[in-house]
């Protein structure tokens, strides 16, 4: 059971609000990255966030983490800024990023009873066993995180990712490298997350795989929103017109007929 | 690391010893050199366990204030750097066959002193440093020229207190190093949030 306080963060009643986004800019290395990026996402639901590289898909995922702080717009995750209160949102937020935060040299066991303290978790032992079983890493517990296959590793972030039962998780690209089996996972917990009344982001270049697990489809095109659409409105062909750099022409999702994922 | 510290000094004495120089009053400077030659090795690999898989980042996703990153290196390296010297220190006075007069309380303050503000400027510039591709040869030159104040207040200290003065000859390089260490560790403490973000 993790020590989130949700007097402090507004709980993720079902319905309510996960994230709202109003005009969100976000700038690196002074240029913007994020130009006005609105947005909703209610407890319960998947978002998934498309768009060609450089799109800011994973500067976004990196703002609600917290890992980078918004340069203008608004924005609340969980009914707080993150601008004045991170630490409370980072105890309800799991990311999954490019890089699996793993110490090497440490077995599984290890990494993950590392972070499970550090989120303070009342029994860290407990959890960090539950979570080795979930992902399929038992077995191999004890084995030095150098020496697993990028799979095993991402099945090990995925695990760092959910240690505090996280109320929005955050996947970005999160089935590169997996095998079927472990893609097939990742499903799994993406659908138990939606299932327990949790909120998920995920980007994925694999487009039909990621609108099939989402309920909502948010494309990004060099920083703006280009398209958003509930999954079950859009076409492949409008994905891929916006990959190639076009944009659809309506600022909406719904449409007729094409080709589905 | 305490190898290297003993073989630093050795060097440095033999130098010294062969240019025909009195040991003594050179000594405090031989052994802060030392300290502090040895500290950068240490400070240099502060984040490197950080670097392969970005976790860094990942410590900045615990809902903590992100200071408490640099609170608990600051503490590492202070317990690796306190290790070597408690057995370095008293060897370079028997290798370079210097005695020790002082008094053990203030001698062990003064090193004290100047090895947490070594420290807490060096890691907050590691942490810099990690960022960046060259961190390791950019860390000598982004550290040495914050820590002269710390140096000359270490080297003064001990060098009153080995020669032998009275305590206003060495506390008011006691207050220097005070002072600083204050200073250096609140500001990184404060900083250190904004240091780490991209």
């Amino acid at each position: 059971m993790n020590r989130a306080d949700p007097a402090a963060v507004g709980a993720a009643v079902a319905g309510a609000a996960v994230i709202e986004a109003e005009g969100l800019v976000v700038s690196l290395g002074g240029r913007d990255i994020l130009r006005g990026v609105s947005f909703t996402l209610a407890a319960g639901r998947t978002l998934a966030v498309l768009g060609p590289n450089g799109a800011g898909k994973t500067t976004l995922l990196k703002t609600l983490a917290t890992l980078l702080t918004p340069a203008g717009g608004e924005l609340r995750v969980f009914g707080a800024d993150p601008r004045r209160q991170a630490a409370a949102i980072r105890r309800r937020v799991g990311y999954v990023g490019h890089q699996t935060f793993l110490y090497p040299q440490l077995d599984a066991w290890d990494n993950l009873l590392f972070w499970a303290r550090a989120y303070e978790l009342t029994h860290p032992e407990r959890r960090v066993e539950e979570m080795l079983t979930l992902v399929g890493l038992d077995s191999y517990a004890r084995e030095p995180v150098r020496q697993y296959s990028r799979g095993m590793q991402q099945r090990l972030t995925l695990a760092r990712a959910l240690l505090h039962e996280p109320g929005l998780l955050l996947l970005d690209e999160p089935h590169t490298g997996l095998d079927r089996q472990a893609a097939a996972l990742l499903d799994r917990v993406v659908q138990r997350q939606r299932a327990g009344g949790g909120a998920a982001v995920l980007t994925s270049h694999d487009a039909g795989r990621a609108i099939a697990l989402s309920d909502e489809v948010l494309v990004l095109d060099r920083g703006r929103v280009a398209l958003q659409s509930p999954s079950a409105a859009i076409t492949m062909e409008k994905i891929e017109a916006l990959a190639a750099g076009g944009r659809t022409g309506d600022g909406d999702g719904g449409g007729q007929g094409g080709r589905r994922p | 690391m305490i190898i290297f510290a003993l073989v630093v000094t050795t060097v440095l004495g033999f130098g010294c010893r062969g240019a025909g120089v009195d040991l003594g009053p050179v000594f405090p400077g031989l052994m802060w050199v030392s300290i502090y030659f040895v500290g950068l090795f240490g400070l240099g690999r502060s984040f490197s366990a950080e670097k392969s898989q970005d976790t860094l980042a990942g410590l900045r996703l615990v809902p903590a204030d992100a200071s408490f990153i640099f609170l608990a290196k600051l503490a590492a390296n202070l317990i690796f750097l306190g290790l070597v010297e408690v057995v370095a220190v008293p060897l370079m006075f028997v290798m370079l066959g210097v005695p020790f007069r002082a008094p053990l309380g203030p001698f062990a303050a003064v090193v004290v002193l100047g090895t947490v503000g070594f420290c807490s400027v060096g890691t907050l510039l590691a942490a810099l440093a990690a960022h960046t591709r060259a961190g390791e040869m950019l860390l000598p030159l982004l550290v040495f020229p914050i820590i002269v104040p710390a140096v000359i207040g270490a080297v003064q200290a001990t060098s009153a207190l080995l020669g032998g003065a009275g305590a206003g000859g060495w506390t008011r390089w006691v207050g220097l190093l005070a002072a600083y260490d204050v200073l250096f560790v609140v500001v990184p403490w404060l900083v250190f949030e904004y240091i780490i973000e991209p």
